[in-house]
């Protein structure tokens, strides 16, 4: 059935709409837009009040579900006032509106300094573009000021523009080419207000990776159907976004796993449909822009296409990110094409089709640079689009040799065609599945090792294979044949079908967020099932995964930009840094990975901190005040070991807990005659054996009357203590801890997360040693140990996992137990004491918090001084 | 038969040949949607480029094979005569 074209053609003035003509898909000529109050306008207020109401319905799914953070949310507050106010507008005045109301996005999210910043270097690039002067010098100048802001990104040198340049790379990388292009061959027209809306459109300040929107496409589908219908499609778009980013935190907290935790066909299975299907974020967050953007007229394309159901190289090319494949046709396939077709159609795709991959490999690279500030160079990345290049390439020669044999069989439907086609698509699936792994994998070795547990084959794990293989091969059967929604089309349907069509989807949008908002607001209403309640309460969160939880916590204490190539979430943590993130390095002697404890600091260093406080170690390089070796007479000397949140990483030196809880204990009215000492041995990275050696090292030497074990989530950091020491073949000095290394099967050089996986199994027994190790030293030397519990500010999971079996041990090992894990009890949103949304350290009320319930607790404990045992 | 007839017959037939065998030929009016409705992907947007070129001795430049101008059988007959046109 050939595509329906005989109702196209010029469109007049619908009933309260706006309608432009649709025959020719020519730029807007906006004399040719009708804006009139019509006699009937009361159904197109009853539709208009429609999508308001389906708007508000996913602004509170947004906040329930807590859709891609608060700052997005405050837009999306923003983009429905203004949807309404630009609806109301003459036409004429809508696209001066949309660009305000950009803007005012920009200030709302940057502030007024840094977001004058962003539209004056935004600016001053457009001036560029349209300067009077030959086009090639204008492509000169670009390029200047490109090198200009290239050199400041990569040197951060310019303060003003911290936080500016992803967003600014974001607006211009790719437009300006397209842009640049467009305006040389005339096919788009230029305008101040055209031009300022499609760059600084308003969704793009909260979301660095955006779809290349095309310029001429911008231009050309700007209100070309009917106003009402673009809406609605938005709403419907940006409901789809919404479902795939429900279904990434899914796959994120529910089904991906580490590579080396894969143990069988099965794990293998789950493991690479899990690191593929975290693409959902992009194609969700592109669904969410582009709704967005019809929300404002523009009838823009869809950006992805049933991805999952493609069947070979070319369709999945043609599937996924359609913005990017048509922005590489445009700007390389095409016109190298043209430049080599003499030599013949096939010879002339195949170099065209190995050209556009060289482009999309560099220009990834590019685009890694202005949103991170690095440069992508890596042989996964080299491999991936080698080996993706390669599939097209193979295909799109086949493809360019049998078009007519292709196009009969697209429509022939038989059993055996459809046979082929699931066949096709659960091979290209795996294949793609496979592809993406390899890119995202650490090392080959790694990659390899994971692969060749295919071998163990469970009846459980072939089972669930198969009937994955089975749903796969049913949806590409029903669903994987339509071709791609161009909304850009001119309008095929009659009013009455396109009346029927948007009351459809009205309805099944608003039935779709009044379920996720009754599931987001009432998950507990599941409770009978508790795994499913479990499940849709976190995922209403927006938390990180107990996998990322862990790896963002090793991101204070190891080099980690690697891994968040590879989590997206972290990558999204790790992109707000700033540039003190290393200032705590700076303070070590030594590295950590040379010695095991690591983490001495330099004795008498003072540091000023960004926000004006300071760092400063005394002659001992404790971060605390001087004291002398030897206890003075009448002193109560406390020693605390612990790691970077007693050490007060990233507050001043006077907001550390255990600075105040020292004050408050020597004010004179707590205990009138007598001198408490709390000596902070603590320092970044200790685990419970950090803690043991360090103890043993040097805390004992300075004769501390009590020692205060200050842990958190203890059996991972026990996991990581000793895996550090494995992997760097540091000595370990206990034949406990020794004998399980070698129970475990543990050799120096093997990675540190295949170390805590096979040590997985010990860490509550190597705890448990350890605190007993603990409490012997203190008891040896005349100190009484505490065990001090902090709450852990992004992750509760372990209170109720682990808190209660480490609480055990430590009292059984003599420890007296200090629990301090509702110190943020009072605070409604934790996040809030978050230092950074990549840095989960407390911020000073949250020292402040802790202070008060430890000095509370340990008061009654130590005050008045106990006499010497 | 006129020159803009002549000419969508032309096209028209291409197309059936080519990407639509089997199809009933009164389906694909002159204002049939080809690349918006994916009957002409990018590999067969440049065949029917070829076609053009060496059928009517036109040149077409990079950025015409493009929705724009190759969308439908009514566009390209309006390309096609402004390249005799301007020849």
């Amino acid at each position: 059935m050939v595509p329906n074209g005989t109702h196209g053609g010029t469109m007049s003035s619908r009933s309260g709409t706006t309608a432009v003509s649709a025959g020719s898909p020519r730029a807007l000529d906006e004399s040719r837009v009708v804006w009139a109050l019509p006699a009937e306008w009361w159904p197109a207020a009853v539709r208009f009040s429609t999508v308001v109401f389906q708007l508000a319905l996913i602004a509170v799914v947004l906040a329930l579900w807590q859709i891609d953070g608060p700052a997005f949310r405050l837009q999306f507050t923003l983009i429905c006032v203004g949807f309404v106010v630009h609806h109301l507008l003459p036409l004429r005045f809508r696209l001066p509106f949309f660009v305000v109301l950009s803007m005012l996005g920009i200030g709302a999210l940057f502030g007024v300094t840094h977001g004058l910043v962003l539209v004056s270097a935004g600016v001053l690039l457009l001036a560029a573009a349209n300067a009077p002067i030959p086009f090639a010098a204008r492509i000169g100048l670009i390029v200047l000021l490109g090198v200009a802001m290239a050199l400041g990104r990569q040197s951060e040198m310019i303060p003003a523009m911290t936080g500016v340049w992803p967003i600014l790379g974001s607006m211009f990388m790719f437009r300006l080419m397209v842009y640049m292009h467009d305006l040389r061959t005339g096919i788009a027209p230029a305008g101040v207000w055209r031009t300022l809306a499609y760059f600084f459109m308003i969704p793009n300040a909260c979301f660095p990776l955006f779809p290349i929107v095309d310029y001429k496409t911008f231009t050309r589908t700007y209100y070309n159907r009917e106003a009402l219908d673009i809406y609605q499609k938005g709403v419907d778009w940006i409901l789809r976004g919404v479902f795939q980013l429900i279904l990434y935190r899914f796959v994120y907290q529910n089904l991906v796993m580490d590579p080396e935790h894969v143990a069988d066909a099965g794990d293998l299975a789950r493991y690479l449909v899990a690191n593929f299907l975290l693409y959902l974020k992009v194609s969700g967050n592109f669904h969410l822009i582009i709704g967005i953007l019809h929300l404002f007229g523009f009838n823009l394309p869809e950006t992805h296409h049933k991805y999952l159901l493609s069947s070979s190289f070319t369709d999945f090319w043609r599937r996924i990110n359609i913005y990017w494949k048509d922005f590489i046709q445009k700007m390389f396939f095409f016109p190298v094409y043209f430049r080599v077709k003499r030599r013949g159609d096939v010879f002339a795709i195949g170099v065209a089709t190995c050209l556009a991959f060289v482009a999309t490999w560099a220009l990834h690279s590019y685009q890694w640079f202005w949103l991170r500030g690095s440069v992508l160079f890596t042989w996964q990345d080299i491999s991936f689009w080698t080996i993706l290049a390669l599939g097209v390439l193979v295909n799109v020669v086949y493809e360019a040799k049998t078009t007519r044999q292709r196009a009969a069989a697209k429509l022939s439907r038989t059993w055996r065609s459809e046979l082929g086609r699931a066949l096709r698509t659960i091979a290209m699936f795996t294949f793609i599945c496979l592809l993406w792994s390899l890119w995202n994998t650490h090392s080959l070795d790694s990659w390899l090792t994971m692969l060749s547990k295919a071998r163990y084959v469970s009846l459980a794990s072939a089972a669930g294979i198969l009937a994955g293989c089975f749903v796969l091969g049913v949806a590409a059967v029903t669903m994987g044949r339509s071709t791609s929604e161009r909304t850009d089309a001119p309008l095929q349907a009659s009013q009455g079908a396109l009346r029927k069509e948007f009351w459809l989807s009205a309805v099944k949008s608003s039935a779709f967020a009044a379920v996720l908002v009754i599931v987001g607001r009432y998950p507990m209403w599941f409770a009978a099932v508790p795994t499913v309640a479990d499940t849709l309460d976190r995922l209403t969160t927006n938390q990180l995964s107990a996998r990322d939880t862990a790896l963002l916590e090793r991101g204070y204490y190891e080099d980690l930009t690697g891994e968040a190539q590879f989590s997206p979430e972290l990558a999204d943590l790790y992109m707000g840094q700033s540039p003190e993130w290393n200032q705590l390095r700076d303070v070590e002697l030594e590295s950590n990975e040379k010695q095991f404890p690591s983490g001495l600091y330099l004795p008498n260093i003072r540091r000023t901190l960004s926000d004006g406080t300071t760092l400063s170690t005394n002659r001992w390089g404790m971060r605390d005040q001087d004291y002398s070796k030897e206890k003075p007479e009448g002193v109560y000397r406390i020693a605390l070991l612990g790691d970077s949140i007693p050490f007060g990483h990233g507050v001043g030196d006077e907001h550390v807990f255990e600075q105040i809880v020292e004050r408050r204990l020597n004010q004179p009215e707590t205990a009138p005659g007598a001198k408490y000492e709390i000596l902070n041995f603590a320092s970044k990275g200790y685990g419970p054996y950090g803690r043991l050696q360090y103890l043993r090292l040097r805390a004992i030497e300075f004769a501390p009357d009590a020692v205060l074990s200050v842990a958190v989530n203890d059996v991972e950091w026990m996991l990581r203590d000793v895996s550090r020491c494995v992997s760097n073949d540091l000595t370990i000095p206990d034949p406990f801890v020794v004998d399980i290394v070698a129970k475990a099967g543990l050799s120096s050089g093997m990675g540190r997360r295949v170390v805590e996986h096979r040590l997985a199994p010990y860490a509550l027994e190597l705890v448990k040693w350890n605190y007993v190790q603990i409490v012997e030293v203190c008891r040896a030397h005349g100190a009484r140990p505490f065990a001090v519990f902090l709450p852990r500010l992004n992750d509760r999971r372990w209170e109720k996992d682990q808190l209660p079996q480490l609480i055990l041990a430590a009292e059984e090992a003599g420890f007296t137990v200090l629990d301090l894990t509702t110190a943020y009890d009072s605070v409604d949103d934790w996040k809030s004491l978050w230092r950074r949304s990549w840095d989960v350290h407390p911020i000073p009320q949250g020292h402040q918090l802790i202070a008060e319930l430890f000095y509370e607790k340990l008061k009654p404990l130590v005050v008045p001084p106990p006499p010497a045992p | 038969m006129s020159t803009d007839e002549a000419i969508a017959a032309t096209v028209k037939q291409f197309i059936l040949d080519e990407f639509l065998p089997g199809e009933d030929p009164s389906e694909l009016t002159a204002d049939t949607p080809l690349i918006t409705s994916a009957v002409l992907d990018s590999v067969g947007t440049l065949k029917l480029v070829a076609f053009l070129e060496e059928r009517f001795n036109i040149g077409l430049a990079a950025h015409e094979a493009d929705v724009e101008y190759l969308n439908t059988i009514a566009d390209i007959v309006k390309l096609v005569e402004s390249k005799q046109h301007a020849r």
